[in-house]
Order: structure tokens, then C-alpha cells, then sequence
């Protein structure tokens, strides 16, 4: 399997009125090509920042340093001109909520016929056949009306495929799904989801999927990143990461979801995410780690492999690979 | 207020310098209406007594500001004149606050058919150019001060009224609106505790750039012969009177128009930084 | 459970004006809630699950006449509250209280979380005021420490908390749950739901949980109703339900939940196609109709009526008919 992209030592602070905010603290990650890699995590982990650092969408109080290799070109290296073929044509993301990305004052015809025509040099005409192709591949085969709507016209599932639409234009190499049904309805996300995974084999593209939702992750990943507080926590195959969670905040997490077979006592993490204006010293975790040893309040943990296709960034393993007792 | 929120604040003030010289031209100006028998050379020629032997004196070192067609001390007058215009400023707003909130808070609270007469009595005071209507209440109530500033004030409060209506028709939406009616507080505790304190920043807002405006409107009726009366120091009354030297005896008109422009603008660049300052996402404890 | 139900609803129905353009005189009507009718005993947990436009929180609404309703009845404790004089029905209403799912927006913001918690103990005239206030913090899991803080300086779920303490203090029966965890995070979602669970066992508290989040629901529910374009569709208990789901939409939900078990992935599963329709011109017939996949004539014609399909299991299903 080939890396696509390889995220190196991010590191990325924000500047803000109260003192400076350590939203990303040394990420490391690796997306294949033709995989799907999600980014689990809670608000503020830092997972949407990731994907943001990674199209270079960050506001003017960015500080950002560390690699992003992407297709072999240091993303951060970039002329802002270069980084723009790589938007949308290389790399093409989806929100939460569609509206937003949509102009609510022009026809979906308009908004797609746009972007089309903005990297193929193609004329209008053949642009409208290729925006109907497109809708036909999301299953929106009513390509007429939907052309001809506006999006407050549109469900929200409907404005999400159109997203999907647009994203797909250039066929890209990667598409970062950010949180892509956290607005939707369960029997809408399930079709999104499908779509997406569909869509993927077709077009031979990874996918980064952002999501707070462990049962998405479960459904629809190859590989996991676990997020906490601006560090990548644990990284393993899908499978593994279920079965055999190792970082204590995982295991946490996992313990805290209710799952719709069967009734389980849950288990909450206790406490709260912290600040990241002044985040907890060595492991970030610690004030909530049951297993916290003296090291861990003093040195960060490394990513550190586990076994072959599992890694953890946690003190009890970091020597060698142990249970915790 | 904590010790943090007053970091807080100043914080907000230096990043925003404008505003922080807004403030100090504000505070500037307190002081000089507070101390205006210190700080004015000729407090008596500020009170009206002629001067005629010194009459449209360019400035000098003995008159900064020149002297007028009495011989009187422009800066002085200037000086003086500060005290009236911070008092129509606060009265006015004040005045139409006092009656514009209530009725706001009433109509966008209760809405129906106590809404519409109130929105409409309101319409019927915007349908007129504020000035004009002021004007004419002015020209009815008689000259001087006072009725200057209820002329003022009776052409002022509609805004605040539309303004806090809008505030008060969103919160009352609010779950913890809805939550404190399930409880079983009474109206008045619910517009006084929960709508009143979150409905009124925008209004405090918009009144502290009103102050300018209110100078700016009581000078205009000074200036159309209608507010304060001559001898008293009043800047718009100057510009009034020194319109006709302006262009042989520019210092006379210009350093009271000045004073006006300065002291609108002062109001407007605070007024803004208040909207940050009270904004509810950043902190909403100021009141 | 034979004992006087705490409440029970009858064939509730809420419908909301509307005018199709802006100068027509012709009112049409969304039919938000649509004959709604269950009951629920003391201590009891009933979930109302559904889709967006389902009408769910609009019936938890309705019942604490946040919306006056349409049609229909509600009785608490035997009394017909949905006709009773305001001033009547506002005693009865302390019983009735309201977790709503955005904790930050039902807490005044201007107000400490002292004055939040102590304003109705201020209108009841209790006593040492501070000390019930602490109290109160203490039986939802907050600490002396929150008691001078602000909403905006408390994290979401200890925001929630403050909420529900709120609630404590008037000593209600019966709380309406209007998606109280949705917007916090995986890990405090599992403490308020605990927290819920523990005040109910402790106090005989009453819920009704609106959810669109059916393994929540499986964790706290009793009982389970499933709502599609305003009408439950399928209402049993929590095992019923998920074990033995009879109407199609109520299986296909089920199915679309995602799973926390990546084991779970081979197994192929309905797609539900389409999207709920527009309750302004629902279906005619069945409701479902438009999307079920075992769809008939009849359905299309008749609107299903109940079918008991074990004690408690009722499902509104042309199908369950032919199946009993």
C-alpha cells in the first residue's frame, strides 16, 4: 500500500485574545491511498483543524510548522497560486452542513457549472453535461430539477450529495469528509455513507472522515486515529482498534457509547476536555487517566507501533508492549 | 467587575486605539465641564459679560482661540460650553431611554394588540425627520434649555423603543424564558430579570453614539435660534453666531465646530468598541 | 403496572396555520402532531423517537401547552389539563418540567448559576436559600466551587447539569427530556445520562425522552414509541421494540443505526431510499407508504389502524394485520 499523505509533527497554535491556544501538538498520521482513515475525537480535539491545516484554510492567527506530504510536495512549502491546483482538484472536502457551502441566492446550475469550469477548460455546455453526469452518481437522477432548484429547495441529504457532486469534479485524490452527516437524519446518514463508500471504489480516492461517532467510524473506516486535546492518541486498523483498544482514552470512550443492541452499563470519562490555552503538562490525558503513573504528568508520550498495524502514544507502552493491569 | 474582566477590558481598548482616544477625549471632556472656572482664562466673559475693547481678536497667546464679536474669550466659551452640551447629551439619552425601554420592553413582551398601538405610535413619530419633529416641539414648548432637550428626547425614544421591541421579541423566545414562566415568575421579574439585562447592550450601544448625535441636535436648534439663548456658552449657538465672520473671523465659528465634531466622533468610536466590549459571546457581565 | 397513570395523552393533535403564498387567503395546515395518544406510569421512562419533522418534540411541547393544542386531551394525575384555565393550569405546570437539548440557551447568560438555580426556591419562600442551592448542585454533581460561575465559564455537560438542578428545585413528577444529551460530547453524555437514570430511581421521576438517537433510547427507555409524519407508528416496550420490531419503518430504523462493532459491517442492510416527506402534503393512507418497501394498495388507500401484537405492542401496519 502507498502513502497518499503523511502528516509530520504538526504542530499549530492560535494566537487569540486570552494568550495562545496549542490546538495541534506533534500529529502524526498516515493516509494510504484507496483506504478510508477516520478522525475520531470530541469537540476541540483538533480533528477539524487537521483537515483545515491540510488545505491550508486557517485564519490569519495560524501558526503552523511541521510536514504535510502530500503526492511526495510539502503542502506547507507551497505558493499560495500552487496550493490553490491542489484545493479542490487534488484534494476536495465536504461539511457538516451543506447550506453553508452552498450560495443560497443562485440555482444549483450556476453554483456547479462554476466550479466545473473553474479547472476544466471546458464551455458551458459541456460543463452542464458533466454537472448531470455527476448528479447521476450521487442517485440524484432527477438531474433536471434539481439543476433548476435552489438550495433551500433541496433536503439536507439532497444538498449533501450535491456537495459530493462537486467535490468529485476533478476526481480527486483525497476527500476530507468533515463531520458529513452529523446534521442528518439516521436513515439519510446511512445513504450518505453508502454513497460515499460507493463513490469511492468507483473513483479510486482515500477518504479522511472527521467524526465525533464511534458507530460511523465502525461502519465505515479501514483505518483510526483517536484525537485528544490537539494529539493523535492511538492509530490502528479498524478492527484492532475495537477488539483491542489500547490508549485508556480510547478504552474510555468505548465504555461511554451506548450500543443500540443491547443495554450495557456505561462507563463515563471523568471530567472534562481541557483547555488547550493551558493544556495539562507531559501526557495531555493524565487528569483523567485512571492509570496515570508519575512520568505521565512530566513527559509526552510518543506514538509509539504496538504491533504491525496498531500504534499508541501512552507511557504504559511506551518500553514494550503490556496490558493494562 | 472582577479583576480579569478589567484586564479584559483594557485589553480591548488598547487593541482598538481609536476608541481608547475616544475615551480619553470623553473623559477630557467631563473633566473640563467639571472644571471649567479652573481651567477656563475668563470664566466671567464665558458667562456673557462683554468685552468690547478686545472684539474678533485673532489667537493669540493671550487668547488661544481668538475672541468673538463681544470681545469674549472663544476659549473660554468653548470651555463652558462643554458643561451644556454633556448635559443635553445625558439628558436626552437618558430621557428617552426612560421612556423608550419600557414601552419596548412591553411591546415585544406582551406583542398583540399592546404591540401594535405602541409600534404604531412610534410610526407615527419615525414617519417625521427627527429634527423637524424636534423643531416643531421646540417651536410650541418655547426657547431655552430644557425644552430643547424634551424636544429632543420626545423625537429620540421611538428608536430605542423599535430597537429593544426586536431584543425583547427573540429573547422571549429563549428556552430559559419559556423555563422561567414554567417556574412561575410573574411578568414583570420575568422583562426585569431574564429580557431587560440580556435585550439592553445594543441599546446602550446605540445610546452612547446617540450623545453625539444629541449634541449635534441640540446645536442644530442653537444654531436655528431655538435652544439655549445667548449669552450662555453653547457651542452650537457659536457656530450660529459665528457663521457670519466666518470668513474674515475663521477662528470664531470653526473652534466650536470643531469642539461639536470631535466630541460626535469621540462618542461614535467609543460606541462601537462597546458592542465588543458587552458582546454576549465574550463576556456578559457588565451590567 | 396497573396503578393510575401519571399521564396519559389522547389522540393529541397540533396543527400549525400556514399560508402557502404570501396574499392567499387559503390556510393550510401542517399537521406537526396527529392524533398522538400513550400513557406513562410513575417512574416510568418513555422515549419518542423519530426523524426530523416527526413531530416528537412538537407532542412534548404540546403536552406542557407550549403550543396549545388542536384536538385531543392530556391528562395529569387524572386531571384533564388541556382545557384548565392558565392560572389554574401554572400550579400544576411546577410538576411539569423541561430539559431542553441546548443547555447554554436555557440558561439566562447574565445570571450566576447561584441566581439561576435560586430563582424559583426565591418565589416558593424557602428558607437559607444558599444551603438548598448547594444541595442541589450536589445531587446533580457539582460542587460549592460553580456556584459563583457564569453559564459561558461552565462546560456543556456541567451546563446541563445546571439545568437539571434548576428543575430539582421545584420538586417536579414528570420531565419532558428534549434531546438532553445531542449536543454534548460521547464522554459527559454518558455522565448526564447516568445522572438521569440515578435521579429517576431515586425520586420516581416520570420521563419522556425525546430522541432521534435510538442507542440512547435503548439505554434509558422503558418504553419506546416511534413517530413518522406525526403519528406513532409503533409503541412497546424497550425489548419489544428492538427485539421484535414489527413495522417496517421501525426495522429499517433500527438497521440504519450505526454500530460501534466494525463486525457489523458485512452484514448487508436496507437502505431506507428517500427522505421523510413534507408533513404540509403528507401521504395519503399509511404515512410510510411513499418510502416502505413491502408497500401494497391498501396502503395507499387506508390509513392502518392499531394492531396489538403482543401486551403493550401496538403497531399501525396494514402487514401486522395480515400477520395477526
Amino acid at each position: 500500500m502507498s502513502v497518499l499523505l503523511s502528516i509530520e509533527d504538526l504542530h499549530l497554535n492560535f494566537r487569540t485574545f486570552w494568550g495562545t491556544a496549542y490546538v495541534l501538538d506533534g500529529v502524526n498520521l498516515k493516509i494510504n491511498r484507496d483506504e478510508v482513515f477516520g478522525l475520531v475525537g470530541e469537540t476541540g480535539c483538533g480533528k477539524s483543524v487537521t483537515s483545515m491545516s491540510i488545505l491550508r484554510l486557517l485564519p490569519s492567527n495560524a501558526e503552523l510548522s511541521g510536514k504535510i506530504i502530500f503526492e511526495g510536495k510539502n503542502l506547507l512549502e507551497l505558493s499560495e497560486k500552487e496550493m490553490r491546483e491542489i484545493r479542490g482538484k487534488k484534494i476536495s472536502m465536504i461539511f457538516q452542513d451543506p447550506m453553508s457551502s452552498l450560495n443560497p441566492l443562485f440555482k444549483i446550475k450556476t453554483q456547479m457549472v462554476d466550479i466545473i469550469q473553474l479547472h476544466h477548460h471546458i464551455d458551458k455546455e459541456e460543463a452542464l453535461k458533466k454537472a448531470k453526469e455527476l448528479l447521476k452518481a450521487v442517485n440524484l437522477p432527477d438531474t433536471h430539477r434539481i439543476l433548476e432548484s435552489y438550495p433551500h429547495q433541496l433536503s439536507g441529504g439532497m444538498r449533501q450529495r450535491i456537495m459530493i457532486a462537486m467535490a468529485l469534479s476533478f476526481e480527486p485524490s483525497l476527500l476530507i469528509a468533515d463531520e458529513p452527516t452529523t446534521a442528518l437524519d439516521v436513515t439519510i446518514q446511512k445513504q450518505i455513507l453508502n454513497l460515499i463508500l460507493e463513490l469511492k471504489e468507483k473513483y479510486h480516492f482515500s477518504v479522511l472522515l472527521i467524526t465525533h461517532d464511534l458507530g460511523v467510524v465502525a461502519e465505515t473506516c479501514d483505518r483510526v486515529g483517536v484525537m485528544y486535546a490537539g494529539n493523535i492518541v492511538e492509530v490502528a486498523d479498524v478492527h484492532e482498534l475495537f477488539e483491542n483498544p489500547k490508549h485508556p482514552y480510547t478504552q474510555g470512550l468505548l465504555a461511554a457509547i451506548p450500543d443500540p443492541r443491547y443495554k450495557k452499563p456505561l462507563k463515563p470519562l471523568r471530567g472534562n476536555v481541557p483547555s488547550l490555552l493551558n493544556p495539562p503538562k507531559g501526557c495531555r490525558f493524565h487528569p483523567r487517566c485512571d492509570y496515570a503513573k508519575p512520568i505521565c504528568k512530566e513527559k509526552k508520550p510518543q506514538l509509539i507501533s504496538y504491533s504491525e498495524n496498531h500504534a499508541v502514544a501512552c507511557h504504559l507502552f511506551s518500553s514494550q508492549g503490556g496490558d493494562i493491569e | 467587575m472582577k479583576k480579569e474582566e478589567i484586564i479584559r477590558v483594557m485589553k480591548i481598548l488598547v487593541r482598538n486605539k481609536l476608541s481608547l482616544l475616544g475615551l480619553i477625549i470623553i473623559i477630557g471632556l467631563v473633566i473640563t465641564a467639571l472644571f471649567a472656572p479652573w481651567l477656563a482664562p475668563y470664566p466671567e466673559q464665558a458667562k456673557g459679560e462683554p468685552n468690547l475693547e478686545e472684539k474678533l481678536q485673532p489667537p493669540s497667546s493671550k487668547h488661544w482661540f481668538g475672541t468673538d464679536y463681544m470681545g469674549r474669550d472663544v476659549l473660554s466659551r468653548v470651555i463652558y460650553g462643554a458643561r451644556i452640551s454633556l448635559i443635553v447629551a445625558v439628558a436626552v439619552v437618558s430621557l428617552g431611554l426612560l421612556i423608550g425601554v419600557p414601552l419596548g420592553l412591553l411591546a415585544g413582551f406582551k406583542g398583540g394588540a399592546v404591540d401594535i398601538i405602541i409600534m404604531r405610535i412610534t410610526d407615527i413619530f419615525l414617519s417625521f425627520p427627527p429634527l423637524l419633529l424636534a423643531l416643531l416641539i421646540s417651536v410650541t414648548l418655547g426657547r431655552g434649555l430644557e425644552n430643547a432637550i424634551i424636544a429632543l428626547a420626545v423625537s429620540w425614544w421611538p428608536w430605542y423603543t423599535r430597537l429593544i421591541r426586536g431584543m425583547a421579541i427573540s429573547i422571549k423566545e429563549k428556552p430559559y424564558v419559556e423555563v422561567a414562566k414554567s417556574l412561575g415568575i410573574s411578568n414583570w421579574k420575568i422583562i426585569a430579570r431574564h429580557i431587560l439585562p440580556n435585550a439592553i447592550s445594543p441599546v446602550i450601544v446605540q445610546g452612547t453614539m446617540d450623545m453625539g448625535s444629541a449634541i449635534l441636535e441640540a446645536s442644530a436648534l442653537s444654531f436655528l435660534g431655538l435652544g439655549v439663548q445667548p449669552p450662555t456658552a453653547d457651542w452650537g449657538l457659536m457656530v450660529s453666531q459665528g457663521k457670519d465672520y466666518l470668513l474674515n473671523f475663521w477662528w470664531y465659528p470653526t473652534f466650536p465646530g470643531l469642539a461639536i465634531f470631535i466630541t460626535v466622533v469621540a462618542f461614535n468610536l467609543v460606541g462601537d468598541t462597546l458592542r465588543e466590549i458587552l458582546d454576549p459571546r465574550l463576556r456578559r457581565r457588565f451590567l | 403496572m396497573s396503578s393510575e397513570p401519571l399521564l396519559r395523552v389522547e389522540n393529541l393533535k397540533k396543527y400549525f396555520p400556514i399560508k402557502e403564498r404570501l396574499f392567499s387567503k387559503k390556510v393550510k395546515y401542517v399537521k406537526a402532531v396527529d392524533g398522538v395518544s400513550f400513557t406513562l406510569q410513575p417512574g416510568e421512562t418513555l422515549a419518542l423517537v423519530g426523524e426530523t419533522g416527526s413531530g416528537k418534540t412538537t407532542t412534548g411541547r404540546t403536552i406542557l401547552r407550549l403550543y396549545e393544542p388542536t384536538g385531543g386531551k392530556v391528562y395529569f394525575k387524572g386531571q384533564e389539563i388541556t382545557k384548565m384555565p392558565m392560572r389554574k393550569f401554572k400550579k400544576i405546570r411546577m410538576k411539569m418540567q423541561m430539559i431542553y437539548q441546548d443547555p447554554y440557551s436555557s440558561l439566562n447568560p447574565r445570571m450566576s448559576i447561584l441566581n439561576i438555580i435560586a430563582e424559583p426556591l426565591r418565589e416558593m419562600k424557602v428558607n437559607n436559600i444558599e444551603e438548598r442551592v448547594l444541595e442541589l448542585l450536589e445531587n446533580v454533581g457539582l460542587r460549592k466551587e460553580h456556584m459563583y460561575k457564569y453559564p459561558d465559564e461552565i462546560s456543556g455537560g456541567q451546563q446541563q447539569r445546571v439545568a437539571i438542578a434548576r428543575a430539582l428545585g421545584v420538586n417536579p413528577e414528570f420531565l419532558v427530556l428534549d434531546e438532553p444529551t445531542s449536543a454534548l460530547d460521547v464522554s459527559v453524555q454518558a455522565q448526564i445520562l447516568n445522572l438521569l437514570e440515578n435521579l429517576q430511581k431515586e425520586r420516581n421521576f416520570t420521563y419522556l425522552f425525546i430522541s432521534h438517537d435510538l442507542s440512547v433510547v435503548r439505554y434509558i427507555s422503558h418504553r419506546v414509541a416511534i413517530m413518522y409524519l406525526g403519528k406513532i407508528m409503533e409503541i412497546g416496550t424497550t425489548e419489544q421494540i428492538f427485539e421484535n420490531p414489527q413495522h417496517p419503518y421501525t426495522k429499517i430504523l433500527l438497521e440504519s443505526i450505526p454500530i460501534p462493532d466494525p463486525k457489523e459491517k458485512r452484514r448487508k442492510k436496507i437502505v431506507l431510499p428517500g427522505e421523510i416527506p413534507s408533513p404540509l402534503n403528507p401521504p395519503s393512507g399509511c404515512p410510510f407508504h411513499t418510502r416502505c418497501p413491502y408497500a401494497r394498495d391498501i396502503c395507499k388507500e387506508k390509513e392502518p389502524e392499531y394492531v396489538e401484537v403482543e401486551k403493550g405492542h401496538l403497531v399501525k401496519c396494514h402487514l401486522a394485520e395480515v400477520i395477526k
